[in-house]
């Protein structure tokens, strides 16, 4: 019975791959293990006193315990689509059965995916995504690579039968290839990425550091003095500067390694009109982009990136919850200019324009500068009323404010808005500067503030909530501001656009 | 991506001046009546809390050395709790456009959020047991940008609440019978 022909229509209840019962059964044992890690640790630790066959008889009891779960959930896992409903239907479960009916027209993408265990058992996971959970509910882990291109190109033309209102327009499904991501630069991304967060990550290891020595020199009575005369000797420092050295060459190599594990082989196929996006090494990842759900577009470098010619991208597409979805997100780092270019007008249709600008007022810097310089220099200097201070602290003291100093300035230099009919650009950033582009047409609504003390001095915020992510600019001309939430809502209400 | 009637706005030399303008709207004040709600809800709260901080208190320190302070402290707290919902309470405005609905809110800063109709997700129409007892409702617009766009207008006369509701809803069903 199981081994039925597979019926590439998938009108009649369809199970998985045979092997996917492997594959139910890791999942189950992933499941379990992460339930019953500590009760195991536990069991274990006291292995001895229970003896060690009674332990391995339990062992081998649950793997068949597993096993027969994963052979359940095999067979009573079935998946068709009802074209009469405009349905995909999902039945599932061990001993609760559950049913999962999704509305086609509320699919948003079918993403293909294989990940270790289905690599080497040769099949493929299939994720439906949908627009009102952010979780994916509709997860088929196990089948043949036919039969989830298949599924993912019925699901999509039926969704697009749906959604195409122009019947005029023929459906092209031509693959064509686009863009291809060299492993060349995917290093170079991997070498200069998220040069600030290990930045920080490295002071709040090597703060830890500092006070744990301190500690210990405390306790044995020394003086404070002694300490610090140790720590300026040369073996402290070069200790110290070995540390940071080292942590900064392991950060990045994870780093690097990360970036070239989960991006390796990154292309992206035209696909009539949408892009199909590829990627991964041991888990390979393939999602679709339809231009007319991207909600916002966004693209980063930073100085060594920028020499390079390297960005990058991040298409951002509807969801519920823009901070725990990350799936709703597409990162494509190592794109130059020329393909961040053709993509972008791929997506939005016209090549962008910048429009009017708008800059922050000088007053954008005084909250940063206070609590970030003034308080900290503040304290110091309350400080030194009543102990004395070792040297050393007023030279790392001025090199933070200098460096404090700058960081702020470039923020402010670096924050800017420009709106024109077409398209809202955001750039901001200190080191990564980072350009968002959203279309007017995809605002869901608009929000417009006021601090009482800026009334005098004519300063706003405004925000622009997406279905993407909100897109906020602070300490803008307030008038100017008013001006352009009355064009962007004409903007909105005047088109005739569909949002998603 | 259909934009049949997109020629009608291929040229659109719109003055800046026609655009209808945000600022220009007389914004309609929240129910008075509401007032009396949050004093109530305000009151039920403060009671709650001060009698089982004082029980406490008094249970603890039976020479009462700290009673005095944590009284001040308290009457401070409710005093400022009273203030604070008087001067937000005329800040809370809304107005509802051919097209879009806003509203204003907010003591230290103002802040104006504007909904177009067609971005509305859905809406609902909210009555707690007191709000009921005054005859006033709560309306909340949902739209797809998240929950820092969403609106929630409380204090709403019910039957202006009904109305605005089923006004959002016909222009929600509008645009797709044209499409």
């Amino acid at each position: 019975m199981p081994s039925l022909p597979p019926t590439l229509s998938f009108h009649e209840d369809q199970r998985q791959s045979l092997s996917g019962i492997i594959v139910e059964s890791a999942y189950l044992i992933q499941k379990t293990v992460k339930a019953f890690w500590g009760l195991a640790l536990v069991l274990a630790l006291q292995a001895d006193r229970i003896g060690w066959h009674y332990l391995i008889l339990f062992l081998v009891l649950i793997l068949i315990l597993v096993f027969i779960g994963g052979y359940l959930s095999y067979r009573n896992f079935t998946f068709r689509i009802d074209s009469q409903h405009q349905e995909f239907i999902l039945q599932k479960g061990i001993f609760n059965k559950k049913q999962v009916v999704v509305q086609l027209i509320k699919i948003q993408q079918v993403n293909i995916n294989q990940n270790f265990i289905q690599k080497m058992i040769d099949v493929y996971g299939v994720e439906i995504e949908t627009a009102g959970s952010s979780k994916s509910e509709v997860q088929i882990r196990a089948v043949s690579k036919q039969i989830a291109l298949a599924l993912k190109s019925h699901l999509m033309e039926e969704v697009s039968t749906i959604q195409e209102t122009d019947p005029s327009k023929p459906v092209a499904v031509t693959r064509q290839s686009f863009i291809h991501i060299s492993p060349l630069s995917l290093v170079k991304m991997g070498l200069t990425s998220r040069y600030v967060e290990s930045f920080f990550l490295l002071l709040a290891f090597l703060s830890a550091i500092y006070n744990n020595v301190k500690d210990i020199w405390w306790n044995d009575e020394e003086s404070e003095d002694e300490f610090y005369q140790l720590v300026s000797t040369h073996l402290g420092i070069q200790f110290i500067a070995s540390l940071i050295i080292g942590l900064f060459i392991v950060t990045i190599l994870f780093n690097l390694i990360r970036t070239i594990l989960v991006y390796y082989d990154l292309s992206i196929i035209k696909q009539g009109r949408s892009l199909n996006i590829a990627y991964g090494l041991f888990n390979s990842k393939s999602t679709v982009i339809h231009p007319q759900k991207v909600q916002k577009i966004a693209f980063q470098n930073n100085y060594f990136q920028r020499k390079m010619n390297l960005y990058e991208l991040c298409i951002q597409q509807p969801t519920s919850d823009v901070h725990t979805d990350k799936k709703a997100k597409i990162r494509m780092p190592g794109c130059n200019q020329r393909e961040l270019d053709a993509i972008i007008k791929f997506v939005l249709d016209k090549p962008v324009s910048q429009g009017h600008l708008l800059k922050p007022n000088i007053r954008k810097i005084i909250a940063p500068l206070v609590f970030l310089l003034l308080l900290p220099l503040g304290i110091l200097l309350l400080l030194q009323i009543n102990t004395s201070i070792p040297s050393m602290v007023y030279y790392m003291a001025f090199f933070y404010l200098l460096l404090a100093g700058t960081l702020i300035y470039f923020g402010y230099q670096n924050n800017r808005l420009y709106i024109n009919k077409d398209f809202v650009i955001k750039q901001s950033g200190i080191w990564d500067i980072q350009t968002e582009i959203i279309e007017p047409y995809k605002i869901q609504a608009i929000s417009i503030k006021q601090n009482f003390w800026h009334r005098r001095s004519d300063i706003g915020h405004i925000v622009l909530h997406t279905a993407g992510g909100d897109l906020s600019f602070r300490f803008g001309d307030y008038t100017e501001l008013k001006k352009y939430v009355d064009i962007l809502t004409y903007e909105i209400e005047t088109s005739s656009k569909n949002w998603m | 991506m259909s934009d049949k009637t997109e020629h009608r706005f291929d040229n659109p030399q719109i003055q800046l001046a026609d655009i209808p303008k945000h600022e220009d709207l007389v914004l309609q004040p929240i129910a008075k009546r509401y007032w009396n709600i949050i004093v109530i809800h305000l009151l039920i709260r403060f009671s709650v809390i001060g009698a089982v901080i004082f029980s406490l208190v008094l249970s603890i320190d039976p020479l009462n050395v700290v009673l005095w302070p944590v009284l001040i402290g308290y009457l401070l707290v409710v005093g400022l709790s009273f203030y604070w919902q008087r001067m937000a309470f005329p800040k809370r405005g809304f107005a509802i456009r051919k097209h879009d609905i806003i509203y204003r809110r907010g003591v230290l800063s103002t802040i104006k959020t504007i909904i177009p109709f067609q971005r509305v997700q859905h809406v609902a129409v909210n009555e707690s047991f007191l709000s009921r007892k005054y005859g006033l409702a709560q309306l909340q617009v949902f739209t797809a940008g998240g929950s820092s766009s969403d609106i929630k207008i409380s204090g709403l006369e019910k039957e202006d609440a009904e109305r605005m509701k089923s006004q959002i809803m016909f222009h929600i069903v509008e645009p797709q019978q044209n499409a």
